[in-house]
């Protein structure tokens, strides 16, 4: 298809769109996402009949700014995103690392659990933690992280067995360096690529999870905006408000987009072998 | 691959391949598949990676009866039983339910022979159909080659690097080098009398008897195929080489009846 | 083959054991139970009542060993909403949830095999391109986004279809594209790169040097070899396709375990929480042992390891 160069610009491109709204969010919204203005409800978007550039994605149910809440919401998204893919980025890598390397009963657990997570659908754990802790900010970040360890664990293990077999590894330890020095020095930069690529690809993806589960209303709390909850509120008022749903809709898929673009194009460039695929 | 149309799109071919007269290389897409398998067949060299491993043996020698004999199911397995047996594979019966990673090497390149005889052609291309196995399994798979070729109407073409199997099995031998033929010639010729440099390095480089003698190596590497030189492709690594060899592609001659040659100095002191 | 059945099946208590436990202390740790049954303004010692009617006033060991046996004799107790046992609940609601995911399974494949197909066939060439990047668009898209858009374009504009509920087969149209939207795509991308990668092999080379023909070779040759990473896809992508029926489940208003599960949560019946999200992980292990079995089928050569 398209060459990894041209994925990864206009990945990089669209990403840093985004970054850039979310870290600038209070000097680019026009109004304040929370404040309510009862007497304009569900104003039109501009582009409608008696729309206005005054709210130029209209307003909601309770006369929110759209475009407002869709600006903080991309902070909110865009946080959780990668806060949570972080979580599960460490955890899961340290999992697997550990795993193959020390091997044994403890490495056999390890991944015998991850297997068995792998059963356990994520939303399933967010309605568990989202039923005993409530939701927060916080939590979401929890269950994302958790839920989503398991593929770091899974790739950092294959790729630990095979280089720990490598004569370079070998000749490492022979010379009497130890396990962690090890990993650290030897093992994680071989990793890295790999890592690199599945933490841009689930950036995404949690974004999208996000998205569904505060769809779900088991995300982020109202009023806080996050593109999920603005998109769940549109849809309760879909047949008169149908932008709504509809603008939170197309920023959820031009950032995931753009980062899948920019993970496709990342993977073909570090894992040449793998450049059929997406 | 090239003979018959297998090559990559990328791949570019020249010249003309003649069968019974005909270019095959002009043919259309569906006269090619109609004569491959069935006038021209092919084995390779790996028959682990050349069978399919999740068909049986038998589904995979009867799809190629099917496919240019209208035949029934059950008279192509029983023909495909009939094939086993003439490759000598032991218990052919039971053999045609086993798939190919139950098969030694040897079986499996058996199992190729038989496929690819399933038709009756009339020349079996054999791209280096020994490199992959045991030397006695080598010599088992060539007798069989050689024994089929005598009880049936066959030709083979075999492609080799190994001299020893060449002097055993070849009638005429042709000498090729990126490419191109160098020197074609009868297998007796090419052994007493090589007139090509290539030839002749080729057959100073067969370890002699004595241990104490230097394994003779041609000097140079192989030119990239990507980037052949201008003249004789041989030119950078010959011994005979002189300046005209840089300038043309020397063409195939004949040098004595059913002995030609691609070399301009064969012809220096003619 | 039977040997093969019987190890896997001697995984699922153990990976089942697991889940529950995992269940057992997200519960406990998290929180005393007792507070979710009750609403705020209970007294001190309403709670304490009811601690000691449920068992919280004993230690932690003890307590798992009950919800051990508890649920190995399928006793989830009583459902808070329903005033009936949680397990039969979530029985009466595996029929609709079992409808939805099959058509939603039935329609990705259709369309993730024909389009991963064609899309390897067309390589590189116009065709493949739009498909591919209609996949990698789909991958980006909140499905759960493309409902709504079904919703108004089929149900609010169009009035062609019912916006929820269930009945005829006109109830199922939406729901069912809904859900298959959060694998298709992905199915679309690994049946193409896996047919790419297994066109390349030996074997089809020696299939075409057999005088084959070439959608022949595509359909017994290739297909059947590019199989198994498309059968472990599917063991992987349960779990989402459970997440996903949640989803659609919620925007339909479909009857099944997933609306269950949320309006469990919302009224803190944590006996059907805890039922449906045992009863999903067992569907779901279910289906990766057939997801093993199938691979087995399909691929000679794993019998023998």
């Amino acid at each position: 298809m398209f060459g990894s160069q041209f994925k990864i610009v206009i990945g990089t491109f669209v990403v840093a769109f985004f970054a850039f709204v979310a870290i600038f969010a209070p000097l680019l919204a026009p109004f304040n996402p929370l404040s309510q203005d009862l007497f304009n409800r569900l104003a039109p978007p501009v582009w409608a009949e008696r729309g206005s550039w005054t709210h130029a994605l209209g307003t909601d149910n309770y006369g929110r700014d759209v475009l407002s809440r869709l600006i903080y919401g991309a902070r909110v998204s865009i946080l959780v995103g990668v806060t949570s893919m972080l979580l599960s980025c460490t955890l899961g890598s340290l999992c697997g690392v550990i795993a193959a390397y020390r091997g044994g009963r403890l490495g056999s657990f390890i991944m015998r659990f991850s297997d068995a997570h792998l059963a356990f659908p994520e939303i399933l754990l967010a309605i568990l933690i989202v039923a005993t802790l409530g939701g927060s900010l916080l939590n979401i970040v929890l269950v994302l992280g958790i839920s989503s360890w398991m593929v770091y664990a899974r790739v950092v293990y294959g790729l630990t067995l095979s280089l720990k077999e490598r004569p370079f590894i070998e000749a490492a330890r022979a010379q009497g360096a130890a396990g962690w020095y090890i990993i650290r020095r030897h093992i994680l930069p071989h990793l890295l690529p790999m890592i690199i690529v599945i933490s841009t690809l689930q950036v995404a993806q949690m974004i999208l999870t996000e998205t569904a589960l505060s769809f779900l209303g088991l995300g982020v709390p109202p009023p806080t905006p996050s593109w999920g909850n603005v998109l769940a509120e549109g849809r309760d008022r879909l047949f008169v408000a149908p932008w709504i749903a509809n603008s939170a809709g197309i920023a959820i898929i031009l950032v995931v987009w753009g980062i899948n673009l920019l993970g496709n194009g990342l993977r073909e460039r570090l894992d040449p072998r793998a450049g059929a695929r997406g | 691959m090239a003979l018959l149309g297998l090559q990559p799109e990328s791949a570019q071919v020249e010249g003309e391949v003649r069968f019974s007269g005909q270019n095959i290389l002009t043919l259309p897409g569906d006269q090619m598949t109609a004569l491959r398998g069935r006038r021209i067949s092919m084995i390779f060299q790996d028959p682990m990676s050349s069978l399919n491993p999740v068909l049986t043996i038998g589904q995979q020698i009867s799809e190629t009866l099917r496919a240019h004999f209208d035949m029934s199911r059950r008279d192509a397995w029983t023909r495909s039983k009939h094939l086993l047996d003439l490759v000598r594979v032991p218990g052919a019966a039971g053999r045609l339910q086993a798939y190919p990673h139950e098969l030694s090497g040897g079986l499996r390149q058996r199992v190729m022979i038989a496929m690819a005889l399933a038709c009756e052609p009339e020349l079996l291309l054999a791209d280096e159909p020994t490199t992959a196995l045991d030397v006695t399994v080598q010599a088992q798979i060539l007798d069989l080659l050689l024994d089929l070729r005598d009880e049936t109407n066959l030709s083979i073409l075999l492609i080799t690097h190994d001299l020893g199997v060449i002097a055993n099995f070849a009638d005429r031998v042709a000498v090729m080098y990126c490419g191109r033929v160098m020197e074609a010639a009868s297998v007796g010729d090419f052994f007493d009398a090589p007139s090509h440099p290539y030839a002749e390095a080729l057959i100073r480089s067969i370890p002699g008897g004595s241990s104490q003698e230097r394994l003779e190596a041609i000097p140079g590497t192989v030119p990239k195929l990507t980037d052949l030189p201008r003249g004789c492709r041989f030119a950078t690594r010959c011994l005979r080489y002189r300046a005209a060899c840089s300038e043309d592609l020397p063409e195939l001659r004949e040098i004595s009846p059913g002995h030609s040659t691609a070399c301009f100095r064969a012809f220096d002191n003619a | 083959m039977f040997q093969f059945t019987i190890r896997q099946l001697v995984t699922v208590p153990i990976t089942l054991l697991l889940v529950v436990t995992a269940t057992f202390f997200v519960l406990r740790l998290t929180g005393d139970p007792a507070t979710l049954y009750l609403d705020v303004t209970a007294t001190p010692e309403q709670i304490e009542t009811l601690r000691r009617q449920l068992g919280l006033d004993k230690t932690l060991i003890v307590q798992y060993g009950w919800f051990l046996t508890d649920i190995l004799t399928l006793d989830f107790g009583r459902s808070l909403q329903f005033q009936a046992p949680a397990l039969d609940i979530v029985v009466s609601r595996l029929g609709a949830t079992f409808e939805l995911i099959g058509t939603a399974l039935v329609l990705a494949l259709v369309l993730g095999l024909i389009g991963g197909l064609v899309s390897a066939i067309y390589q590189d060439r116009w065709l493949d391109m739009a498909i591919s990047t209609f996949a990698v668009a789909g991958q980006s898209m909140p499905s759960f986004w493309l409902g709504i858009l079904l919703v108004q374009l089929f149900a609010l504009n169009l009035g062609w279809l019912p916006t929820s509920g269930t009945g005829g087969i006109e109830h199922l149209i939406l729901p069912a594209i809904t859900l298959a939207a959060f694998i298709a795509p992905n199915l679309i991308l690994i049946t193409r790169t896996a047919v790419l990668e297994a066109s390349t092999d030996q074997y089809v080379t020696t299939a075409r040097a057999k005088g084959l023909k070439n959608g022949y070779i595509l359909l017994c040759h290739v297909l059947p070899n590019a199989l198994n990473p498309i059968i472990s896809f599917f063991g992987l992508q349960m779990g989402r396709l459970v997440g996903g029926s949640v989803v659609t489940e919620t925007i339909f208003a479909w009857p099944g375990i997933g609306r269950l599960m949320i309006g469990a949560v919302y009224q803190r019946d944590v006996p059907v929480v805890v039922a449906t999200v045992t009863v999903t992980c067992l569907a779901i292990i279910l289906a990766n042992l057939l997801a093993d079995l199938l691979l087995a089928l399909v691929d000679p050569r794993i019998n023998l390891e």
